[in-house]
């Protein structure tokens, strides 16, 4: 069966020879009948057939002239001259063989007319050269010249026939030429015949090929629109996690603030051995929480790549006295020894993300103190390679230590080294894998060997960069205002919010518009210049995100201003997608002076102060970087011991913050707004969870959140909290001790905040 | 006279040699066979010149062998260069007007003679009776040449040759 060459796999030696051999079938027999012709119009040329006729012609006619001269020597034969007779004669005979001896004289020899006259004149010249012998002689010899005239006689008419013969042999000649051209115009017609089919054949093959690699190119095209369909649908699917992560994280932390401050109330109050055993046991239980969310944010972070280290100065040895001091609590609680040495040529300042190196070093040590039952941990911190910028945390424990299967498939996510120890001990499982990317982000790596049951070592290297001590610097109210005088349009709903960023914006020297949503920005926007625009991430009519792609559609240089949202999302997902619509900077909320600077300064709009500050660092629980399960004891302020019960009621620095900012009147009018009958917000939420208005009391709630939140009143954020989730679900009545809890931190706060202002003492 | 010839040759050196031809022209001995006229230098029977074929033969003698149209194999020609007779007159026209016994006629331009066409003597080393072309015969050497093959020179090729009238 003939199988279609594949033109696809041809390379280019096939096409050559595939080339070759069409060239050679089409070409060859085309130059062999070239070459015939040639050949055939060379024999004509050479061999002058056609003057066969003309040598026949003139051989008849010498016979006239003999036959003439031989009359005229018989009529006068004293004047004739027997020479010029004999040169006659002899003419007549070369004549002869000019005829017989041409090239071409197989054409007449096959005749019976040419027999004929080769036969007579054979005679002919037997009779007469013995005549012509004694040429002077002969004309006075009447009889030769009888006997002579007597042959030519009988010569004339065979002559004849023989011219006539030649003229037929010319025309036999002339056909035969005729047929071998007609027999080469077929030749070349078939070869071309031939051609056409190779020639179709090739087009056949390419014309398949290009079908088939249409199809492939179509299937392929297919192939990347479900590949890419399915791309979407994977980030749709990733989008929609982070967005749940987003929220979990939202849903979880208000009410785990609620949680918290709840077991500390009752910490408070007077309880039993046994309760108080169960409410330790539920607080460990609750911050262990706190780690697991933390450490989801992290590992969601990771995954959407958007997690980013937050580098500065960081004094090293301070780094891991720290994580000395907390971890020695955890070993001392196991009766472990936990020995940390910092290398005496460590490098004092390095530029370091602190939070992260905390973190790394927390999860070791805390992996290394959970999987030894006895003996000791030991913490070396030392410096590596000759290059600078290198440093080697290493954790050793005497524990159970793993065999290489296990090692093997230590970093892999969820993964724990001994299932029966999971209930036991707990942990995400996420832990080794957030240090490791962490410590592959600082330019490093983690390294483990481990022998079962001896124990196992974890080598952590980074790359970090030895600094200088950073100089001090403090933000004074002129460099607050960065030396510039903005025109900044903000678009905020709440009413609280929108005063305190008046004022906030006021002290810092900048020209403030307000509007309520999105539409009125964008009007306002086209009406007059800014500089720049803060955006609430939620608003009604238009959210911050779509006011941002609105801003970027409008004509002009409107469309180029900067905008900073504000948003309390702390999932870099969502600043992607804000970048994305064309946000410039973000800003935490509620809003601090010191972030809303920042965020100015990286648009551009503020100059940027000599050195990075190192006071500003990540200190709040609301942070753009979540904290990591081990971290958390230290970063909670609600634990119990470490913070005295104002702090618990009120963050003093935020509210020293607002107060600095704030003008006496403009401050007291802001508490009014709160606390004051008929119209502060903790009067009318009180009023609203009295009458069962389940919708008045969410809308209140949020609203008292939200100011509390921006005043520091962290009780009150609690129970606002707590109200506000209750009051969304619509089948749950709403308890009584949710007004009589909200009541009570209302008068707490009222009262710590009496202690804290000078004005109200006096 | 032969002698004198080359006496005075000796005598009067290379330079005069070149003319000395024009200056004689011996009169046939034997029956002529080739007539030279027009414009010739040299003469020796009036107002034309003469050779029998023993002065031919004195001329030095190219020989070549080539197919012909007229002969069914090649064939061997011998005898003097066309322009060596030429010379032999002195002559100085542009055109040879050719004549046959058989009163054949044709015309050979001078430049003709960049072919060295001969004047044939001998066939295969034999004289050539009239009855086989002869006793002279122009040939040009066919083989030699594609450029010669075609009918304006074997037109020219007169064979039967008698005389040459200069223009």
């Amino acid at each position: 069966m003939f199988s279609a060459p594949n033109l696809a796999r041809w390379q280019r030696r096939h096409w050559v020879i595939a080339i070759a051999i069409f060239l050679a079938i089409t070409l060859t027999p085309l130059g062999w009948i070239q070459w015939r012709q040639v050949r055939m119009l060379d024999d004509i040329s050479t061999n002058q057939v056609d003057s066969i006729m003309w040598q026949a012609y003139q051989l008849e006619r010498e016979l006239s002239r003999l036959e003439q001269a031989l009359h005229d020597a018989e009529m006068a034969p004293q004047r004739a001259d027997g020479w010029a007779l004999a040169e006659r004669y002899e003419v007549f005979l070369s004549r002869i063989d000019l005829l017989t001896k041409i090239p071409r004289r197989d054409l007449l020899e096959s005749t019976p007319a040419f027999a004929k006259a080769q036969e007579q004149l054979a005679f002919f010249v037997r009779t007469a050269d013995p005549l012509f012998a004694d040429a002077g002689q002969l004309p006075q010899q009447a009889t030769s010249l009888q006997v002579l005239n007597g042959q030519i006689d009988l010569l004339t008419p065979i002559l004849a026939d023989l011219t006539r013969e030649s003229n037929r042999a010319v025309a036999r000649f002339v056909d035969e030429r005729n047929a071998q051209l007609a027999q080469q115009s077929r030749l070349v017609i078939g070869m071309a015949a031939v051609q056409a089919l190779v020639m179709l054949l090739f087009v056949g093959l390419l014309v398949r090929h290009i079908r088939r690699q249409q199809r492939q190119y179509q299937r392929l095209q297919k192939l990347s629109r479900d590949l890419s369909e399915a791309r979407d649908q994977a980030e749709a699917a990733n989008h929609g996690k982070s967005v749940f992560l987003a929220n979990m994280s939202h849903e979880i932390r208000t009410p785990f603030q609620g949680l918290l401050g709840m077991l500390n109330l009752l910490g408070e109050a007077q309880l039993t051995n046994v309760q108080r055993d169960y409410l330790q046991t539920a607080r460990d239980s609750a911050q262990h929480l706190l780690g697991v969310l933390n450490d989801i944010l992290d590992v969601s972070t990771m995954e959407s790549g958007t997690l980013k280290l937050t580098e500065l100065p960081t004094h090293l040895r301070t780094v891991v006295q720290e994580v000395e001091g907390l971890m020695q609590v955890a070993a001392r609680d196991k009766g472990l020894d936990l020995n940390v040495y910092a290398a005496a040529d460590l490098p004092e300042w390095v530029v370091a993300d602190p939070t992260r190196l905390r973190q790394i070093m927390f999860n070791l040590i805390n992996n290394a103190i959970k999987f030894t039952a006895e003996g000791s941990v030991m913490v070396e911190v030392a410096r590596t390679g000759t290059d600078g910028g290198g440093v080697s945390i290493t954790v050793r424990d005497t524990g159970m230590g793993m065999d290489e299967q296990t090692v093997s498939r230590l970093f892999t996510r969820f993964y724990q080294a001994d299932n029966s120890l999971r209930r036991r001990i707990g942990g995400t499982g996420l832990g080794l894998e957030i240090s490791r990317n962490l410590a592959r982000m600082m330019g490093g790596d983690i390294r483990v060997t481990s022998q079962p049951g001896v124990g196992s070592v974890f080598t952590v290297t980074l790359k970090l960069l030895e600094t200088t001590e950073p100089q001090e610097s403090l933000l004074s109210g002129s460099e607050l205002a960065g030396g510039r005088h903005l025109r900044v349009l903000v678009a905020e709903d709440h009413p609280i919010n929108l005063k305190y960023m008046a004022i906030l914006l006021e002290k810092m020297g900048h020209d403030a518009t307000f509007c309520e949503n999105g539409e009125e920005a964008l009007q306002l926007l086209q009406r007059q210049p800014f500089d720049v625009v803060l955006l609430d991430y939620h608003m009604p009519v238009l959210d911050g995100l779509a006011t941002t792609e609105a801003i970027r559609q409008l004509d002009g240089p409107a469309s180029q201003i900067k905008v900073i949202l504000v948003t309390a999302d702390v999932v870099n997902d969502t600043r992607k997608r804000a970048l994305e619509v064309g946000v410039n900077e973000f800003t935490s909320k509620p809003l601090q002076a010191e972030d809303l600077q920042r965020a100015l300064r990286r648009c551009g709009l503020l100059d940027d102060p000599e050195h990075a500050m190192p006071g500003v660092s990540v200190n709040r629980l609301s942070g753009p970087f979540p904290l990591s399960a081990f971290e958390a004891p230290v970063r909670l302020p609600e634990v119990p011991a470490a913070v005295p019960p104002a702090d618990d009621i009120i963050d003093t620095e935020a509210y020293a913050e607002v107060m600095s900012m704030m003008p006496e009147d403009a401050l007291d009018e802001l508490l009014r707004t709160v606390f004051d009958p008929p119209e502060g917000t903790a009067h009318v939420l009180l009023q609203a969870l009295a009458d069962g208005d389940r919708e008045a009391v969410h809308y209140n709630a949020h609203k008292l959140k939200g100011t509390a939140m921006l005043m520091g009143f962290r009780a009150i954020v609690r129970s606002a909290a707590v109200i506000e989730d209750q009051s969304k679900e619509p089948g749950q009545p709403l308890h009584v001790s949710l007004a009589t809890q909200l009541q009570h931190d209302i008068e707490r706060t009222q009262r710590v905040l009496q202690q804290l202002s000078p004005h109200e003492q006096t | 006279m032969k002698n004198r010839r080359l006496l005075i040759g000796a005598l009067m050196g290379a330079a005069a040699a070149c003319a000395l031809p024009a200056l004689a022209l011996d009169a046939p001995k034997e029956r002529p066979i080739l007539t030279v006229s027009g414009k010739i230098g040299v003469k020796n029977a009036g107002d034309m010149a003469r050779f029998d074929m023993k002065m031919l033969e004195a001329l030095p003698q190219q020989t070549f062998t080539t197919t012909t149209p007229w002969y069914d194999k090649p064939v061997k020609f011998t005898g003097p260069l066309l322009a060596d007779v030429l010379a032999a007159v002195k002559a100085n026209g542009q055109t040879i007007s050719a004549v046959a016994i058989n009163d054949y006629k044709i015309s050979i331009p001078m430049g003709d003679l960049k072919h060295k066409p001969i004047v044939a003597r001998l066939l295969d080393d034999k004289p050539m009776p009239v009855r086989e072309k002869g006793p002279l015969f122009v040939v040009y050497p066919f083989d030699s040449s594609a450029e010669l093959r075609n009918s304006t020179y074997y037109e020219r090729s007169i064979w039967q040759l008698k005389a040459l009238d200069i223009q």
